[in-house]
């Protein structure tokens, strides 16, 4: 169902991946170290330079010193009048031995203070006359030219290297003329002070403050299109003033330098070797230096560099590359595992799966969305049909038949491709062998692998259709049985009805007719009849009456447990007040002492319990008639709350009123006591019942039904009544009711309120009461109509209509 | 009372009923023009003047003293017809029955009967019931107009 992926293999785009960091990364090193590298290279020049132009400023400015001292030396002898006295006494007379001495001593000192190594005094024929050191050693040919030039100027002149054709060696001379301090004298010789430059100059122009196989100073002046070199050099003899190199040598340091470049540069020097050298022009010469050295030597502290940083470089690469090669190791593992384990959650979650689509009790079909075809079945499908799998696969969902009812043609599928899920409640699947099952198709479109796919449920409800059915029959029976129970009912009702009429009307008839006639002869026959015949007239017309009373009691006991109850908050303090008036003819010859406790207001129908109120207090009154005084109690008592008072008169208290009385903490307990003649606590179950008496009726006079109607009364309000007392120690009655509190009526099932058909001799059929807008306007007919026994006597003929009031 | 009796029409099934009421009647001195019938059937043959009583002359009674419970016709068919016909639903009706019931009460109070009166059991009681309702119907009350004062039918 679920189709694995296969995952990307590590070659390809996660390996590019990684070439590419690794590329990066290495091309990042070099970089660096490329970067790196240069920057050492410029400084590293930089400092080469200023090494090489510090050694020759240094020799510039020696060079440039030293052709200084050599002016000052002749600043000495020139224009020196005692010199040219000297030198005048000596020309003018060259045998003045003192003077050729004085001269020589001059000039000696000359020669040793200068480091000249030899100074000539020559006349103003440029002829030698005097010579230190001692000898003759003639001036050079270029010497005396120059001499005759210092003649015809005057000037101190100094001559640049020159070769001394006698010697062959390299010269150079300071050249002054020995002139007073008239003006416009003509010299009268000249000195010549000739300068070895292997003495000093070649020396100091030849040392290197550093051992260096390759450094070297050379001098050079140009000498029309040609550099001449002026000393010796170090890697080829017998240069000075021979070698020479034309100016178009641009790469030669020399021939820069003799064009006046100043500077370092690097070029080819007059080996051939690539060198990097500083140039400097001396000032006031027509001299200019060069200071060089081989760029080999130069660069070789630099070549050690880079080497280092490329192997600085190489080992980076190497162990960035053997990290990620690690890396890239390790990942491969881990992907592998990691595939390894997907593959083996795939297996698993796709074997569940299966499962679920194989062990579902539900058949499933799986469908080309786009084509309709059925592309899988779960095994409950093809069972629940009865046929076998290939019978599904590869046919187009709407060419089975048992499909025909509700997919059955491409627009109702259309309509699924396009809501992507349609749900048929209840359809008929009809299977190969003919049996109908009831189902439920629910289909609904998903993706699989980009592929829509339709997924078929089809859940057999053929029983749950069978249990509604079922159900459905049984409601209706049971609908039947209560409908045939409830006019079964409503005929048991009217047959009450009409045995109350009967008993109302037919059964007072007869009785009236009894007293009638007893009363008719007793006129008739006045006087003819014996004492025991009028005797038993009167008895005739006494049972007659008590019957009609019985019948009347009978009647209204059974109206007041038909009757409905109208319930209202009643003052219980007014409603024993109206009572005891309407005992007033019971009471009126009767020394009685009431003690009346202030009694709380309660939820009750009035008429109802007042009715309840005058039997009891009304049997208070009777049965206290051999008592003087009477005394009679009405009150509330404290410990009756929680209906653990009285034990033995439980069973009479509770009888009919069962055991679940949820009232208890809402309600009340009352009582009324009396010290009348009492009762024997062994008929204590008798005392509620109709027709029950305690006591001869030539004792006292009564029905019976008295205290069944107040068991009646009080359990119609949800509360209990019970009693206790003792044979001539008088007699408590007790009764609970509700109080009036938010929670109103208190619950009571439809027998209690509706009235008990079963009890006894109830009749009549229920009848909606009329409501009184007032309980007590309506407590006179209401009494009337519920206890003709209590209220005797009719102060009026006519029944006033149910909904008026008199 | 110096006026002169008014026809009482009594409408009772039990002959002992019609003999005591006539005896309590009698007692006041008002049962001489009491015309007793044993049922709705006569009650209402009698008014409609048909039947045995189709060549009735005289005028309708002052009052019918109506006892629901009787065979063929009741009570209170018998109060319906009269209360539902114009010319005689201004009759007064009086209903003295046995029943306390209240379903007879508020039909006949629906019907619109004049008075309601259930027969006592005890007999002086209803003696005295009778009496009143006599004295007063037949004597105080002014019938409607149409009910003249007649001589006692003659009745077998």
């Amino acid at each position: 169902m679920t189709t694995a992926k296969t995952m990307e293999a590590p070659g390809s785009r996660a390996g590019s991946m990684f070439l590419l960091v690794f590329v990066l990364l290495a091309a990042g090193i070099i970089a660096t170290g490329t970067f790196y590298y240069q920057g050492y290279k410029q400084q590293f020049h930089a400092e080469v330079g200023r090494q090489l132009s510090s050694i020759a400023d240094l020799k510039a400015d020696g060079l440039a010193q030293w052709r200084k001292e050599r002016i000052v030396d002749c600043s000495i002898l020139f224009k020196n009048g005692a010199f040219v006295a000297l030198a005048r006494r000596f020309f003018e007379t060259p045998t003045d031995a003192n003077a050729q001495h004085q001269l020589v001593d001059w000039m000696s000192k000359i020669s040793q203070y200068g480091q000249y190594d030899r100074v000539w005094l020559l006349d103003a024929q440029t002829v030698t006359r005097l010579s230190v050191p001692g000898g003759q050693q003639p001036s050079a040919l270029a010497t005396s030219q120059r001499a005759s030039e210092v003649l015809q100027s005057g000037q101190v002149t100094f001559q640049d290297f020159y070769r001394n054709e006698h010697d062959q060696r390299v010269y150079l001379a300071v050249l002054v003329p020995i002139l007073d301090k008239r003006p416009a004298s003509q010299p009268l010789g000249v000195i010549v002070m000739r300068i070895d430059p292997e003495t000093y100059l070649y020396p100091f122009i030849k040392r290197w403050p550093t051992p260096s196989p390759t450094a070297e100073t050379l001098l050079v002046r140009r000498e029309a299109n040609e550099v001449v070199f002026l000393n010796e050099l170090r890697f080829q003899t017998n240069t000075a003033l021979n070698f020479r190199a034309p100016l178009d040598r641009a790469t030669m340091p020399a021939v820069q330098a003799a064009l006046g470049r100043v500077g370092v540069m690097e070029g080819i020097d007059y080996r051939g070797a690539r060198v990097v050298a500083a140039l400097r022009a001396i000032p006031d010469s027509p001299w200019a230096l060069v200071a060089r050295m081989n760029t080999e030597e130069v660069y070789a502290p630099l070549k050690g560099r880079f080497w280092q940083v490329v192997v600085l470089i190489v080992a980076l690469l190497l162990g960035a590359g053997a990290c990620g090669g690690l890396v890239w190791r390790h990942q491969c593992a881990r992907f592998y595992q990691e595939r390894a384990e997907t593959a083996d959650l795939l297996r698993g979650s796709e074997l569940r799966y299966r499962r679920l689509f194989e062990a579902a009790r539900d058949g499933i079909l799986i469908l080309d969305a786009e084509t309709g075809m059925i592309m899988d079945v779960n095994p409950f499908m093809v069972e629940l049909l009865g046929v076998t799998r290939e019978v599904f696969l590869g046919k187009k969902v709407w060419e089975l038949g048992f499909f025909k009812d509700f997919v059955a043609n491409e627009a109702n599928f259309t309509e699924l491709q396009q809501k992507g899920y349609v749900r048929y409640d209840d359809m008929a699947l009809e299977g190969y062998d003919g049996h109908r099952h009831e189902v439920e198709f629910v289909s609904n479109v998903y993706l699989v692998d980009h592929c829509k796919v339709i997924q078929c449920n089809i859940r057999d409800i053929s029983d749950r259709k069978r249990a509604e059915e079922e159900i459905r029959k049984l409601n209706a029976e049971l609908e039947q049985r209560v409908y045939d129970r409830t006019a079964q009912l409503e005929t048991a009702n009217k047959e009450l009805e009409a045995f109350s009429y009967s008993v109302s009307h037919d059964l007072r008839a007869p009785l009236r007719h009894v007293q009638g006639y007893v009363d008719m002869l007793g006129r008739e026959a006045q006087g003819q009849l014996s004492d025991n015949g009028r005797r038993y007239m009167k008895t005739i017309a006494d049972a007659s009456q008590e019957m009609g009373a019985l019948i009347d009691d009978l009647l209204a006991f059974s109206r007041m447990g038909r009757a409905e109850m109208i319930e209202t908050r009643v003052n219980l303090d007014a409603l024993v007040r109206d009572t005891l008036r309407d005992l007033e003819p019971a009471t009126r010859e009767r020394n009685i002492v009431w003690r009346i406790q202030p009694l709380p207001d309660v939820q009750a129908d009035p008429a109802m319990l007042k009715l309840a109120l005058a039997n009891l207090l009304g049997n208070a009154v009777k049965f206290t008639r051999p008592r003087d005084p009477a005394l009679i109690e009405v009150g509330v008592t404290e410990c009756g709350s929680n209906g653990v008072l009285g034990t033995a008169q439980d069973a009479a208290a509770v009888s009919s009123q069962n055991s679940h009385t949820p009232i208890l903490q809402h309600s009340i307990v009352f009582f009324v006591r009396d010290n009348g003649v009492g009762f024997d606590p062994q008929y204590l179950d008798k005392l509620f019942g109709v027709f029950q008496r305690l006591h001869r009726a030539d004792e006292f006079e009564g029905t019976g039904i008295g205290l069944a109607n107040v068991r009646r009364v009080i359990t119609r309000h949800g509360g209990r009544v019970w009693a206790e007392g003792k044979v001539n120690e008088g007699a408590t009655f007790y009764f609970t009711l509700p109080l009036p509190g938010p929670r109103g009526v208190p619950a009571r099932s439809p027998q209690e309120r509706g009235g008990v058909f079963g009890e006894s001799l109830s009749s009549g059929a229920v009848e909606p009461e009329p409501v009184a807008a007032d309980g007590s306007r309506r407590t006179s007919r209401e009494a009337e109509r519920l206890a003709p026994t209590v209220v005797g006597g009719y102060g009026s003929l006519s029944q006033p209509p149910p909904m008026q009031t008199r | 009372m110096t006026n002169p009796l008014k026809r009482i029409l009594l409408v009772d099934d039990s002959p002992r009923d019609t003999e005591l009421a006539l005896d309590a009647l009698a007692q006041n001195s008002l049962a001489k023009e009491v015309v007793t019938l044993r049922d709705g059937v006569e009650a209402l043959d009698y008014l409609y003047r048909r039947g045995p009583f189709a060549d009735r002359t005289d005028s309708q009674p002052a009052v019918v003293l109506l006892d629901l419970k009787m065979p063929k016709v009741d009570g209170i068919e018998v109060l319906r017809q009269i209360k539902s016909d114009p010319q005689l639903k201004m009759i007064p009706v009086v209903v003295m029955t046995s029943s306390r019931e209240e379903q007879d009460l508020v039909r006949s109070y629906q019907l619109g009967v004049n008075a309601y009166i259930v027969k006592p059991v005890q007999f002086q009681e209803f003696v005295e019931a009778v009496k009143q309702v006599g004295a007063f119907w037949a004597v105080v009350n002014e019938p409607p107009p149409g009910s003249a004062r007649s001589l006692r039918p003659k009745l077998p």
